[in-house]
């Protein structure tokens, strides 16, 4: 993982007026990846990009680009570029000048300026566009000259800070997609800073969760999404049904070391898959996607594992899902993702309709019960 | 008539009565002064000539003229380099700070000018402040001679008018959008570049707004050359002033006014063209 890294963090941490922002963060990105920092806001990920960008200085750590020293060398030195959130376009240049603005600071000849702004104007679908002001470009357009003025002085890294949260919700989808395109036709790698966990999956070949100056998690998106660390993670990234358990011994004959546990709202017990020891008696919490329940209107049978009676609250019809929303007998409540099956008739439920609530075995996460 | 419309009226008539009465009808009545025959024992006497304009055709008038210029443009000159660093450093500063430093600028404004010109004397003058404090250091032998000489009377004006090169730089350099600046260094340009390449083009408008209140102001303050460079005719406003009050030549004076009423409005006219097609500072960017 070092050999290829293009960008380390060690042992960052940086403090404004005594208020530590970022805690030890050690972090490497490798070339060519699409590498997202994903967190709800106030969490660091800003911060981090900006010690990239050289626009602060991490109060202790060390930093290096491109195999490089580069904890506070100045931001006009470094092979990496900026996507800023406002886009930050110089309003008394055209798009062209903008656009050319970095070839021009790096001294680079007229002829090859001419040629390559025309070439990136044209990965983003801009021609034509060279003579007009930012103020007269629509905010999707403006996106675009931001990316271009940035990518097209070849940085080792593109730095991008949240670079489609102006945009509507349509245009966000489509620029989505064109960005990944573009990643893939530079070869650069992305560093991409956002606290939206679909567009961080969609995008990302690895994505870091980071909350409080903290990182929670690294690893694909797969990983993050189907094996949180944490109840902070699980919670972040997409919707959790969250179950109390207690764990009642450790079944050492199984290869994947199950827990057995009685799961609340259920008096048998049952075995959980784990990926870690946890003590008897301790408290665990069983986190459950809602795609991964199933709705039965009959008591299933014992083989299909734990079965936990519920009320329907209401149903949402989504299109290409169907939520159910469960109240258990405990009280708990469960939200169910059920994709439509043209052959099976079976999810038509009703508000008030009794049902029982199983899962898909060894889908489940066991996390320890840490409050989060 | 609705109230709203009352009070609309009431306002926009008002001030323009107002302007009406003591600014066009004066300026109307110099323009017809100038046009008529100078007269030592009643000012003027009701005769067509154009004498007065005939007058400052004059190379004597001209050299007056392209002379005030001059200082004027020194004058601005000197402000805005004196007032942009100053603006500069405190538009960065925190609010607490910053609206005291605003302040302190703005209470000379609740004395007279020509008390502050008086006042600049005693500072100035051979046993004045600067002198004693000067030759109590030990930094000069023989006291500085600053008094009625050309170095006072561009001390006076740059003094005088540097609080009006200092608040358009002040809100211009204010608005500016931080993120520009980060985007320039991000792209490759250093401290010195990434001033001349955005900020300075951003605070343009700013820039022109100073000098305009600056330069056209001190083509007439001739109170300044009066009494810190010992009455000596620098300014087209001491020619005019002279005319008038010495001179007793009301056409020549009106002239003269005339003339230099129609450069300023050329110059706002140039002013208010070349800041009309600018763009506007970034608030309708991004979001």
């Amino acid at each position: 993982m070092q050999n290829d890294a293009i960008i380390t963090l060690e042992n960052v941490s940086q403090e404004f007026d005594g208020t530590k922002v970022l805690h030890d963060i050690n972090l490497s990105v490798r070339n060519h990846e699409f590498f997202t920092l994903l967190g709800p806001s106030g969490c660091g990920k800003t911060t981090i990009l900006r010690i990239l960008a050289g626009f602060e200085i991490p109060t202790t750590g060390r930093v290096t680009i491109g195999g490089r020293e580069a904890t506070a060398l100045p931001p006009h030195r470094r092979k990496v570029n900026t996507v800023f959130q406002s886009y930050a376009l110089f309003p008394h240049m055209t798009v062209f000048e903008n656009v050319a603005f970095g070839l021009r600071m790096s001294r680079t000849p007229r002829e090859e300026i001419r040629a390559r702004v025309s070439e990136i104007l044209h990965m983003v679908e801009l021609e034509g566009m060279e003579g007009r002001k930012p103020q007269q470009l629509s905010g999707g357009q403006q996106q675009r000259v931001a990316i271009a003025r940035a990518a097209v002085n070849k940085p080792l890294v593109l730095l991008l800070d949240e670079p489609l949260s102006a945009l509507d919700a349509k245009l966000r989808r489509q620029m989505q997609r064109e960005l990944k395109h573009l990643q893939r036709r530079l070869g650069i790698t992305f560093v991409f800073v956002t606290h939206d966990q679909e567009e961080a999956f969609s995008l990302s070949d690895r994505v870091v969760v980071m909350d409080q100056g903290r990182i929670e998690q690294m690893g694909t998106p797969i990983e993050v999404y189907e094996e949180p660390v944490n109840l902070k993670v699980a919670k972040f990234v997409g919707e959790t049904n969250i179950l109390d358990a207690e764990v009642l011994g450790q079944d050492l004959l199984c290869p994947d070391g199950s827990l057995k546990a009685r799961v609340e709202g259920e008096e048998r017990s049952c075995l959980l898959k784990a990926k870690r020891p946890f003590g008897e008696g301790s408290r665990v919490k069983v986190v459950l996607r809602p795609e991964d329940l199933i709705v039965h209107t009959h008591r299933p049978s014992v083989e299909a594992g734990l079965s936990l009676e519920g009320v329907v609250d209401e149903t949402i019809y989504k299109g290409t899902t169907y939520d159910i929303a469960i109240t258990l007998k405990t009280g708990k409540k469960l939200l169910v993702t059920e994709f439509f099956d043209e052959d099976d008739e079976k999810m038509i439920v009703a508000a008030g309709q009794p049902v029982f609530v199983t899962w898909i075995k060894g889908w489940e996460v066991v996390l320890p019960d840490d409050q989060a | 008539m609705t109230r709203p419309n009352l009070f609309k009226s009431l306002a926009i008539g008002g001030t323009t009565a107002w302007l009406a009465l003591f600014a066009l009808l004066p300026f109307l009545l110099i323009v017809g002064v100038s046009l008529l025959t100078r007269d030592p024992s009643a000012f003027v006497s009701a005769e067509l000539s154009v004498q007065g304009y005939r007058n400052i055709a004059d190379e004597g008038f001209l050299r007056i003229f392209l002379d005030s210029l001059w200082w004027a443009a020194i004058t601005a000159a000197g402000c805005l380099v004196l007032a942009y660093p100053f603006a500069y450093g405190l538009a960065k500063l925190k609010t607490r700070r910053k609206n005291l430093f605003l302040l302190l600028i703005i209470i000379p404004f609740w004395t007279n000018s020509l008390i502050r010109t008086y006042a600049l004397i005693f500072i100035i003058k051979s046993q004045g402040l600067l002198n004693t404090a000067l030759l109590g250091l030990g930094l000069i032998a023989q006291p500085l001679e600053i008094l009625y000489t050309d170095t006072a009377v561009l001390a006076g004006l740059i003094y005088t008018l540097l609080p009006f090169m200092i608040l358009p730089l002040y809100s211009s350099i204010e608005k500016l959008d931080p993120c520009h600046l980060e985007a320039a260094k991000d792209l490759g340009a250093g401290r010195l570049r990434a001033f001349w390449e955005v900020t300075l083009p951003l605070t343009w408008p700013g820039i022109l707004a100073g000098t305009m209140l600056t330069f056209l102001p001190a083509l007439g303050m001739f109170y300044v050359p009066d009494v810190l460079g010992g009455a000596k005719s620098l300014l087209i406003g001491n020619f005019i002033k002279n005319q008038f009050l010495t001179a007793r030549d009301w056409p020549t004076g009106s002239a003269a006014s005339v003339v230099l009423t129609l450069i300023m409005a050329l110059l706002l006219a140039f002013y208010s063209g070349s800041t009309k097609d600018r763009p506007r500072q970034t608030e309708d960017l991004g979001a």
